[in-house]
């Protein structure tokens, strides 16, 4: 047990003191390696050292536009001047122009859009603006900042201003009022698609002096959360065309590499882009920590979530105030385990480590993220949740575990650490996934790199359905009325076969009892959820999951997580969406082994086989039914045997990869799961499931390996199949980096039987199933939401660089036959899988690997 | 690639249809009762000339249909006369909002509209409206307005709005939820102002529900307070052939689809029926409200008129109809009225009298049963306390604290337990210094 010393003292020199031990370990670590062997660990413990160097600020005056009571109010506030990108957004705002404004951390975004909706509501009483947040948590830390500006500004006749958060938690009694007397509704896109468009009548007074929409946190509404934002947009602007008003939008962002036409897309309209930074900035170190090799044979790390934790334990023990970001909420509660378990406080006495992610119920969340600003709580991990904007205060440093998975969101996620003076440090704790071993090996990819794109498609047929449905209903259509891109008027005729709507005196009547909105939701597949109910003692409700994590997470017998609390999983009662839990104790989590089995529907686009392109609806068969299965082998009877029916040079360019991508089925399930012990890591035990399958129709893109390249591979028939494993694994983790989008975006399965890479704990983990492999098989990468996010199309056009990526990574990866960072651990492939892998890259390609 | 027109049918169908049936189908989802006959449907005349009504805009979009319902004829048990509703009754007893004789001085409007669907929403239209009225000779005047199509409702509104002016009260049932937060929703869809805002307006399922509702306690099985189960009850009205709510939706919609204003008719009269039952029910509500206990049908009026005088702070005439209850009801309507009887004593002073209706609840229950049902609880509570301070009988009063105690759990058990071990005290020390109240009683 550790005591931590207090909050105070020389923050700077704290900090200091630990990048210098953590520098100073990285050299003793390569002086060792030299003594005892040269080139047995040549490999830095710390990669990576960057020093960001303060910035100072940039001001400019006040821009003329604004009213003068507003900047008295700032100048009682000790603001005398603005910064240059606070000065241009502002006078955009008011000038009425769409902007978007591109800030880090801290940078003071906020009063670029405050400032010209209150001045506006100041000057004009009776104009009104809507401020949309990704989040409910978020908007609640706005209203406070809110209000305490037209508190300043009350002096100068703001008293009356209304601000009011309007969501799921605003009671019902309060929301007539909110609707007549807000002048400022704060809320998140769920409420204004399900809870205000919908009712647009009530908010009458709303729309027709709707002179601003601001949205916050816009990198966010990237995907299907995008798609589905810009197509609520478009409602929100047909509403308020009816009722007269054209809102300008303000937007705020993170840095990404296309805000502005993120922007132009999600809005439709044209933007302006401020996108540098007037705000002074302290000094910030990064630094990159791989975890060393233990077993250079297996190509095993040291777990990078133990490694975070030597890295957390070393800022705590200096007063040092740190968030960590795990990947998963299960590595998030693991984090949390062993920290507590490192940090136990006297009995009673606060805790001053905590967990936070999404499903923990919004008191505890409120009550740990004033604990942190306050600095009671001294270390928190979390997921993702708290990588936007919420008030959590002034920290010195962020830990990663694992790499977020995208340029944008790593810097995001360090820059939750940092003031505007003052030294700070973020550090990257490499996980044994090959994106993260990428981006720890290639420092300057990442420190060079810009971010990635954020991409959207509004198109996407099943979510712009959706909203044309909640569309009709708000208003009726015109018949000569455009939505978005692809003709309405067409989808309305099929709806109208439907009997959602009908045609009449020009105008399309929505003609259903249902409220469409309702069966939308914008965040998952399904609007459904799981609850979480502890039965220990009485039954309380301790958290929730979405319907589509439920199966994995909820099983039976499943270890359920919170704050390092422990509960197992007793029954799932599936129809009624409820997991009953009891609290127990046990030296093991859960992780679940999934099933995913993809057929085609139809393909768009295909090339390589033969010359010829597969066009056509029946393709489905086209792959498979080639296929004759290979039956599994006796893992001890190996096959060596040199197939030399095809020698090598004979093998013609039209045999190579055949690629296409389409419309196809995915169905996933989840058949059993595996005990593993915390901090070893060993698999204690597994269990068999029965549990109803889930599946989507969404877009792929696949490579089928020709049979002809199958059986010309000079290897055994299960080598051969982990070939194929391996060469898909790689695949897999090498799409996201190129597609520059998140690793849970896409999907991966082979042929039919699934290996689901994206299970678990940051290192890559399959099932142990054996794979019946046909004599052609079909890697597919699917887009891992219904309909596509529009990730195939690009992918396909990708393929060539998607192949020469994987076998760079593959061949440039120092293990000696395949590791989790390449072709998978060689635990769950042979030892020949990585050589069985490049040789068929080199088939595919026509590009010799490298030896 | 599937052309775009196919892809979009596949969603659609995969996500599922909707209940109603496409154009010219034979076999709807959902069942009606009427189903028409799509061959047999003429373009004979406009759909106002079909439904025998006149055309409120320029394009018929909006049809108006005026009913006469003579003063003679008769509703259920009562004549049409006497469903109006008498100025000079008593409705301050049920809305205190409404003032008894100046809300009434022109016109009271019944009002009740039939929709798209109960979700709400700016998609869900109110396609029939109804406004009832009496004129000078007692005839019940019913004037409805009808959506041909989803253009008439600008003219409609307007048409209402005409309606309205010249009401002086809006008489609805449910519409302080429904009705009137629903038209003020389509007024300002079509960004007008309501005209409902200032309009003085009672709405019948509150009372209704104190009158008649809690007959459901005794009577799990009984039809609730919906309209059509008042008017059976209290009017003895029974509908025929009457479409039921959950279809007319669907009839609509059909109606839209193939412009058969045969589904529509028997909405027409669902919608004139409610409201004529309503100023019925009304009128009776407010009739019994004067008349007192004594023209009650059922002790359970009695019953609920008697809380209501109770709740208006006319306890002499709450305690009067608690007595005919009593008097007329059986054992459920009994013990309720005793228990409100005995509280009223007890408030005015009157222990003794409040001690009697408190046993009378007890001398109800069956000898042989051993447990108390909460009433006999109170009952026997409020005896041990009666007993024990005020007529100072502490051996009764320790016969009630002691069944009390048997039945009793929790919290109450402990109160119970410390009562008896006070009353074996002061029964020890010959009761000396029982003759105050000791605070945890009263």
């Amino acid at each position: 047990m550790v005591t931590l010393p207090a909050l105070t003292g020389d923050k700077d020199q704290s900090l200091q003191a630990v990048l210098s031990r953590l520098q100073a370990e990285h050299e003793a670590a390569l002086a060792a390696a030299d003594e005892l062997a040269r080139g047995a660990s040549a490999e830095a413990h710390v990669t990576a050292v960057r020093r960001l160097p303060a910035v100072p600020a940039d001001y400019a005056p006040f821009p003329a536009s604004l009213d003068d009571r507003l900047r008295r109010a700032l100048a009682a506030r000790g603001i005398e001047q603005l910064y240059t990108h606070q000065a241009a957004a502002v006078d955009h705002a008011l000038a009425g122009r769409n902007v978007v404004v591109v800030t880090p951390t801290a940078s003071g975004k906020t009063l670029c859009y405050n400032l010209p909706v209150l001045g506006s509501i100041l000057q004009d009483a009776s104009s009104r603006a809507l401020y949309l947040f990704p989040t409910k948590a978020l908007a609640q830390d706005q209203l406070a900042e809110l209000h305490h500006l037209v508190q300043l500004a009350g002096t100068e006749g703001a008293d009356d201003i209304g601000v009011f958060t309007y969501d799921g938690d605003t009671p019902q009694d309060a929301r007539r009022a909110i609707r007549t007397r807000a002048h400022v509704v704060l809320s998140n896109p769920d409420m204004l698609h399900a809870g205000i468009l919908p009712h647009h009548p009530r908010w009458a007074k709303l729309f027709e002096n709707l002179r601003f929409v601001v949205i916050d946190e816009l990198h966010a509404y990237r995907g299907v959360f995008g798609s589905h934002l810009a197509n609520i947009i478009r409602r929100l602007r047909r509403v308020c065309r009816h009722y007269g008003s054209d809102p300008v939008f303000i937007c705020s962002s993170a840095t990404i590499a296309n805000p502005r036409e993120l922007a132009e897309r999600l809005i439709g309209d044209r933007f302006e882009l401020v996108d540098r930074s007037g705000a002074p900035r302290g000094e910030k170190y990064f630094l990159f920590v791989n975890p060393p090799i233990v077993n250079r044979e297996l190509g095993i790390r040291r777990s990078y979530l133990a490694e975070a934790r030597r890295v957390a334990i070393e800022f705590l023990q200096r007063g040092l105030q740190l968030i960590v970001f795990a990947q998963s909420r299960l590595s998030t509660e693991i984090l949390t385990t062993y920290l507590k378990d490192a940090f136990q406080g006297p009995p009673g006495a606060a805790d001053v480590i905590r967990g936070y992610r999404g499903g923990y119920l919004p008191l505890r969340r409120r009550e740990i993220e004033r604990d942190l600003r306050e600095g009671v709580v001294r270390c928190v991990v979390s997921t993702n949740a708290l990588e936007l904007g919420i008030d959590i205060g002034a920290l010195d440093v962020a830990v990663m575990a694992g790499y977020p998975g995208t340029i944008a969101s790593t810097w995001q996620r360090a820059g939750r650490a940092g003031r505007r003076s003052g030294r700070s440090a973020a550090v990257l704790v490499a996980s044994s996934a090959p994106i993260d071993q990428f981006v720890v090996r290639n420092p300057d990819f990442f420190f060079e790199a810009s971010a990635e794109h954020a991409l959207v498609n509004p198109d996407n047929l099943h979510i712009l359905l959706a909203h044309v449905k909640c569309a009709a209903f708000e208003l009726p259509f015109r018949q000569d009325e455009v939505f978005g891109t692809i003709d309405v008027q067409e989808i309305l005729a099929i709806l109208s076969e439907e009997g959602f709507v009908h045609l009449a005196g020009g105008q399309w009547q929505w003609t259903q009892e249902s409220y469409p909105a309702d069966a939308v939701s914008l965040r998952s597949i399904s609007s459904d959820n799981f609850v979480v109910v502890d039965a220990t003692k009485g039954e309380r409700v301790i958290g929730e999951t979405d319907f589509s994590s439920g199966p994995s997470t909820l099983h039976e017998k499943a270890i359920y997580i919170v704050e390092g609390q422990l509960f197992q999983v007793e029954t799932l009662d599936y129809e009624g969406r409820k997991a009953y839990v009891r609290a127990v104790e046990c030296d093991y989590y859960t992780d679940a082994i999934t099933y995913t089995k993809v057929t085609m529907l139809e393909t768009f686009a295909a090339s390589g086989s033969e010359g010829a392109a597969v066009v056509g609806d029946q393709a489905g068969t086209a792959a498979l039914a080639a296929g004759i299965e290979m039956p599994d082998e006796e893992p001890a009877v190996r096959e060596y045997a040199l197939s030399t029916d095809v020698a090598p040079g004979e093998l013609s360019p039209a045999t190579r990869a055949e690629r296409a991508h389409g419309e196809v089925h995915v169905v996933s399930r989840v058949v059993g799961f595996k005990k593993i012990k915390f901090y070893t890591n060993e698999n204690v035990g597994s269990g068999e499931l029965e549990l109803p399958e889930q599946e989507m129709h969404t877009t792929a893109y696949w490579l089928t390996i020709p049979a002809s390249v199958m059986t010309a591979m000079p290897f055994g028939t299960a080598d051969r199949r982990d070939g194929v494993i391996g060469l898909a694994h790689a695949m897999r983790n090498v799409a996201p980096l190129l597609l520059m989008c998140d690793g849970h975006d896409v999907g991966m399965a082979i042929d039919g039987l699934g290996v689901d890479g994206a299970n678990g704990l940051g290192g890559t983990r399959r099932g142990e199933q054996p794979l019946e492999l046909s004599a052609a098989p079909t890697i597919f990468l699917y887009d891992s939401y219904p309909g596509g996010i529009g990730f195939s199309e690009p992918l396909y056009g990708m393929h060539e660089a998607l192949l020469e990526r994987t076998l760079g990574l593959i061949a440039g990866c120092p293990c000696e036959s395949g590791c989790p960072s390449c072709v998978g651990p060689e635990g769950a492939t042979g030892p020949l899988a990585k050589a069985a892998a490049l040789h068929l890259l080199s088939e595919l390609t026509g590009v010799s690997a490298p030896a | 690639m599937r052309d775009l027109t196919a892809r979009l049918r596949d969603i659609v169908r995969r996500e599922g249809g909707a209940p109603a049936p496409a154009a010219g189908a034979t076999a709807p989802v959902r069942e009606l009762t009427y189903v028409p006959d799509v061959a047999a449907i003429g373009d004979e005349g406009s759909v106002a000339e079909r439904m025998g009504g006149t055309p409120v805009d320029a394009a018929g979009a909006c049809v108006c249909l005026d009913r006469r319902y003579d003063a003679d004829r008769s509703h259920g048990r009562v004549r049409v006369e006497r469903c109006r509703p008498d100025a000079t009754h008593p409705i301050d007893l049920f809305d205190a909002r409404v003032r008894r004789a100046d809300d009434w001085e022109r016109r009271v409007v019944f009002f009740d509209i039939e929709t798209t669907g109960l979700s709400g929403g700016a998609g869900t239209l109110a396609f029939l409206v109804g406004c009832g009225w009496f004129d000078d000779d007692g005839a019940f005047l019913v004037r409805q307005f009808f959506l041909a199509g989803p253009a008439g409702e600008q003219p409609m509104l307007e048409a209402l709005a005409r309606v309205f002016d010249e009401a002086s009260l809006l008489v609805t049932f449910n519409g302080r939820t429904f009705d009137v937060p629903f038209m003020e929703t389509r007024w300002a869809f079509h960004r007008s102002s309501a005209p409902t805002d200032d309009l003085p307006h009672f709405d019948m399922l509150p009372p209704a529900r104190r009158l008649w509702g809690q007959r459901d306690l005794a009577r799990p099985d009984s039809e609730g307070c919906s309209l059509t189960a008042l008017e059976r009850r209290v009017l003895g009205f029974h509908r025929h052939d009457d479409v039921p709510g959950f279809e007319i939706p669907a009839r609509y919609f059909q109606f839209l689809r193939t412009g058969e204003t045969r589904l529509i008719d028997g909405i027409l009269e669902h919608n004139r029926h409610d409201l004529l039952s309503l100023a019925a029910v009304m009128s009776h509500a407010l009739w019994l409200a004067r008349e007192g206990p004594a023209a009650c049908r059922e002790p359970a009026e009695q019953l609920a008129l008697g809380q209501i005088y109770e709740r208006a702070s006319r306890l002499d005439e709450a305690a009067g109809a608690y007595e005919t209850a009593i008097a007329m009801g059986d054992a459920d309507i009994k013990r309720p009225a005793l228990a409100r009887l005995a509280r009223l004593h007890r408030r005015a002073g009157r222990y003794d009298e409040a001690a009697r209706a408190w046993q009378a609840i007890l001398d109800l229950a069956p000898r042989s049963r051993r447990t108390l049902t909460p009433f006999e609880r109170q009952a026997a509570e409020a005896l041990a306390i009666h007993h024990e301070h005020r007529a100072r009988d502490l051996e009764r009063a320790r016969g009630y604290a002691e069944a009390l105690g048997a039945a009793t759990m929790g919290r109450a058990r402990v109160e119970t337990e410390r009562r008896l071990q006070r009353l074996a005290r002061k029964l020890k020390t010959g009761g000396a210094q029982t003759g105050r109240l000791t605070l945890e009683d009263e």
